[in-house]
């Protein structure tokens, strides 16, 4: 049995679903919002939810697409016994998470959420060229229109940040000085790219893309401008096998075995950006043919 | 859609340079839409209550 879990209104899964019905692969698909009773039926440990019931040991793998695992948590009365039992509810569920989490698996709950940060300081470790970076809280040393900023955090939307327009934090490039200091702010070196590439990650195999987005100015600076009346054009393309070993190295420090990898290329320079372990890949898979769903249900 | 402004936002504290830079997104035009139009299914074969109805549109694949 394959369990995955998701979201309720994920497209990917339900395209990766649809090859492992295909395959006559059985599954169960949690969603973001359900939560878990912990029963124990003949020594077996049972998980139980409004829409889904299964024992542990049924699972032979794992996909962790989005959401979470989530438990329902006992509250007591007396204060010393509702400290001890929180402890006591959080092994058990720390036990179910890695129980679950050392079968066959693509990404775990554990290591889905990546620090920029660090990921970027392992990049350079593994020998992946990075875009020189800061953190500050002024812009003193910025190199106007040759510096970019970007969010530290995963999500870039803002929702209902005005009424009910949402916002998006972009990519954007750095052209005033401020007057006053700010809270800390990732500052990075802007990289004038021929092109993009974003390439897919599964258990040491990569599959990219190249993304010609320089020629518009709409998507010169971050392609997630997409220009819908002519969008870039996105075409396969066969990275260099030595990059490939440093993404794998890469992927391995960070304890992850899927993800979408970003690089720009200039010259014969590839910069590394960023890693998305959730992120989407439906549309490269399908512009591509490389029927990426397919692979991710061949392997569960 | 952006609208591309310079927000100024009020908070006591101090906040990213990154948020001096936000773009607004306009909201989905929702002018065509009907109320008797149903674009999500409930799918039990996928286990999803927001299985799309509308044929997605694909891109031409290329073959180089």
């Amino acid at each position: 049995m394959i369990l995955i879990f998701s979201q309720n209104d994920d497209y990917t899964t339900n395209e990766v679903i649809k090859w492992l019905i295909s395959f006559k692969k059985p599954y169960i698909r949690v969603h973001d919002d359900e939560v878990f009773d912990v029963r124990i039926i003949k020594k077996r440990i049972l998980l139980k939810s409004d829409r889904n019931e299964f024992y542990i040991d049924e699972i032979d793998s794992v996909w962790y697409r989005r959401g979470g695992l989530k438990f329902l948590r006992l509250e007591y009365m007396n204060a010393s016994i509702n400290i001890h039992m929180m402890e006591t509810q959080h092994w058990i569920a720390d036990y179910i998470v890695k129980t679950l989490e050392s079968k066959k698996h693509v990404n775990k709950i554990s290591s889905s959420l990546v620090n920029k940060l660090v990921v970027l300081e392992i990049a350079g470790k593994v020998g992946l060229q990075v875009p020189q970076y800061y953190l500050s809280d002024n812009t003193d040393d910025v190199v106007l229109d040759k510096t970019i900023i970007k969010s530290i955090a995963g999500n870039a939307i803002l929702y209902k940040f005005e009424k009910e327009k949402d916002a998006a934090i972009y990519t954007s490039v750095v052209s005033i000085k401020e007057k006053e200091s700010f809270f800390i702010t990732f500052f990075q070196e802007y990289i004038e790219k021929d092109f993009e590439i974003r390439t897919f990650y599964l258990n040491g195999k990569c599959w990219s893309t190249a993304i010609i987005s320089q020629n518009d100015k709409e998507t010169q600076i971050d392609h997630r401008h997409y220009n819908h009346s002519k969008p870039n054009r996105n075409i396969p393309y066969n990275l260099p096998n030595i990059l490939e070993k440093k993404i794998k190295n890469l992927m391995e420090n960070l304890d992850l075995n899927c993800g979408s990898i970003d690089f720009l290329k200039k010259g014969e320079e590839f910069y590394f950006l960023e890693i998305n372990p959730i992120g989407q890949f439906t549309g490269h898979s399908a512009i591509c043919n490389y029927n990426l769903e397919k692979i991710i249900a061949n392997y569960l | 859609m952006k609208i591309k402004v310079k927000v100024k936002v009020k908070e006591k504290n101090k906040i990213p340079l990154t948020l001096k830079y936000l773009e607004i997104l306009k909201p989905r035009d929702t002018g065509n839409l009907q109320n008797d139009i149903v674009y999500y299914i409930k799918c039990n074969k996928y286990q999803t209550d927001f299985y799309v109805r509308k044929t997605p549109d694909k891109s031409l694949v290329r073959l180089l």
